[in-house]
């Protein structure tokens, strides 16, 4: 009997969790194979989160969504310390007139799957990454921001990003103001095109290729057969930030530009053939091949090609270019949804170009092992799962 | 005095029949339209898609207003929180993982929704068909016991999801008990067939159906309305970013 009850007390807390809050699995695995420096490796590899959603209110939202890093999943931590991320945490809460957003979240300003100039917040712009994720840009940061609807199709947004703590040799510091991040942005429809613009004070970068600064920024889009998108910003870094950062790049190298265009394609009524093409342009770095890894170069592109079948199968082309270096990362993908919520994929990812290139077949002796882990050519098998 | 009766009920039966070809097909059209038009309506329901490989089934709520404002949110666990807002003139998708609202434009309306047989432009293919196709009654016939018009309809622009379509009413409701969806060369592309009809405020709705892409093999996708809300309060501007990105 006492048995009973403490399993009736053990449960009568979920009963009540189920009943208030969305619980989402998403599990990503797989069997990668690749290349290394010096042999080929064989490991599991992918993704793990679990999402906590408030059930719907209209006028208050909460979310957590937990990250489990793959070492993790298959047994190889090494760590004491818990590998796990907390991705989001936030609440939103809409008030008469205005909608805020609390916590840990994303805000994507500008357009661009790839390379987008106007994403002065989180910065879209690395050109190494990975192009088997399902979200190919997903950082989060903390924030608070607030969204003034101004009619159906319009809105003014202000941002402000705290800076995170700093990790240095006595441990944990905190920032001080000039750290932190600040700014808005205006977004409308008008003939047809998508206009959008805003200004950022940054503080403290997010991302890898992330630049501190003055931040403003343009984006439109609009639609001439294919859909296109173009954005535009730079950054102008202040004394203080020159003086604390001698490395900090000035304006004209930090402006960029990024055009896009999309376009979906039926073809026979059950098919879908969708062309994305997007360019990242810097027209005041090099547009030489400097033989030196990690340079930024003028050009950079990403093509993508999708064939979506009537069954449930895909199949696609992704690559991003480095045509200064003449180097490229070709991703080749296809994928089955068998049953409700569940994927068979399988990817082959190639590099191609010198050892001192942004992407290169055979690193040779540029290999850092930090940071490389495939040298050439990967292979990958698994499942998406969603429930 | 017996004959006299028989003959006014067949006075009556002919009259009657009279009066209901004496419809033209815009009178027709124009009430099927009235009986579909609601100044809001909120849904909930699923998406039933049938394939070789068995059942895939996509639940949604939706919000309406008219014939041009549209709100489908999904909320099966693989889509949950994807959004559409489909209005008159635009098209935006949003992405809760990505907090990202996408607008769409072109061809992009003709695309399936969550690979199911439904596109975009299914979904608001609005209730003012008569500026969209020119109609025509082709006579009478009879579906699973109905007597039904028949409806010719040929589109008048290539704005329009599909160049011709035939539809078969009721007489009664005005209810579209079936209709074909033809290519421009006269290719049969999806058939629809009415299974289900609920009476709500005096108005026939229909709360569940079958499309059947005609150019696939054993594929079909069920809509099933579970709830429906007729004339709910939605609030000035609830057709908006605001709201899609909620």
């Amino acid at each position: 009997m006492k048995k009973i009850i403490i399993l009736l007390l053990l449960f009568i807390p979920l009963a009540a969790l189920s009943a208030e809050t969305e619980v989402l699995s998403d599990l990503e695995f797989y069997n990668t194979v690749y290349r290394g420096i010096d042999e080929w490796h064989f490991l599991p590899s992918g993704n793990a989160s679990l999402s906590f959603r408030s059930v719907k209110n209209s006028n208050v939202q909460g979310h957590t969504e937990i990250e489990f890093f793959p070492v993790d999943l298959y047994g190889a931590g090494a760590s004491t310390v818990p590998a796990l991320n907390v991705k989001r945490a936030y609440v939103r809460t809409r008030f008469p007139g205005f909608r805020m957003t609390l916590g840990k979240s994303r805000l994507v300003w500008g357009q661009g799957t790839v390379f987008n100039a106007g994403d002065v917040v989180f910065g879209s712009l690395n050109p190494v990454l990975d192009l088997t994720q399902t979200e190919l840009r997903s950082d989060t940061a903390w924030l608070t921001s607030v969204n003034v609807p101004l009619g159906p199709f319009s809105f003014v947004e202000g941002v402000v990003l705290p800076p995170a703590f700093e990790i240095s040799e006595t441990g944990l510091s905190t920032p001080g103001l000039d750290k932190t991040s600040l700014g808005g942005r205006f977004y409308f429809l008008a003939g047809g095109l998508k206009f959008e613009g805003g200004y950022l004070y940054k503080g403290q970068t997010k991302v890898d290729g992330d630049v501190i600064g003055h931040r403003p920024y343009i984006s439109l889009q609009g639609n001439i057969g294919p859909d296109w998108y173009l954005s535009s910003s730079l950054a102008v870094p202040t004394e203080q930030q020159k003086k604390d950062n001698p490395g900090t790049p000035d304006w004209k190298e930090t402006w960029m530009l990024s055009l896009g265009f999309f376009h979906m394609q039926e073809i026979n009524r059950n098919n879908t053939l969708n062309l994305r093409l997007e360019t990242l342009c810097f027209p005041f770095q090099n547009w030489e091949n400097r033989a030196v890894r990690d340079t930024v170069y003028g050009l950079y592109l990403y093509p993508e090609i999708s064939w979506t079948t009537g069954d449930g199968t895909f199949y696609s082309v992704q690559s991003v270019i480095s045509p200064m270096d003449a180097s490229a990362m070709i991703t080749g993908g296809a994928g089955w949804n068998i049953y409700q919520g569940l994927f068979l994929v399988g990817y082959a990812t190639f590099m191609a170009g010198d050892d001192t290139s942004t992407f290169a077949w055979n690193r040779g002796d540029q290999w850092d092992s930090s940071r490389d882990y495939i040298n050439g050519m990967s292979f990958m098998t698994g499942l998406r799962y969603k429930f | 005095m017996k004959n006299k009766k028989t003959t006014a009920i067949l006075f009556l039966l002919f009259f009657t029949a009279t009066l209901l070809w004496s419809q033209t097909a815009e009178e027709i059209i124009r009430k099927v339209d009235e009986q579909q038009y609601f100044a809001t309506m909120k849904t909930t329901g699923s998406m039933i898609t049938n394939d070789r490989f068995g059942t895939k089934k996509v639940d949604y709520i939706s919000w309406s207003e008219g014939n041009d404002n549209f709100i489908i949110e999904f909320t099966s666990a693989a889509e949950r929180g994807q959004k559409i807002l489909r209005t008159s003139d635009e098209l935006f998708l949003y992405y809760p993982d990505a907090e990202e609202i996408i607008r769409l434009q072109g061809a992009a309306l003709k695309q399936s929704m969550m690979g199911s047989d439904i596109s975009y432009e299914d979904m608001t293919a609005g209730n003012d068909t008569l500026r969209q196709y020119d109609v025509e009654l082709k006579g009478s016939e009879t579906i699973d016991g109905k007597d039904c018009f028949v409806i010719q309809m040929t589109a008048k622009s290539r704005k329009v999801p599909y160049p011709a379509q035939t539809l078969w009413i009721e007489k009664e409701t005005y209810v579209p008990e079936q209709v074909r969806y033809f290519s421009k060369s006269g290719k049969l592309l999806k058939e629809m067939r009415v299974l289900e009809v609920r009476e709500m405020e005096g108005k026939v709705i229909i709360s569940k159906m079958v499309l059947e892409d005609k150019l696939k093999k054993n594929s079909s996708t069920e809509m099933v309305l579970d709830e429906i809300e007729i004339n709910p309060v939605l609030g000035r501007d609830f057709f908006s970013l605001d709201q899609l990105a909620w």
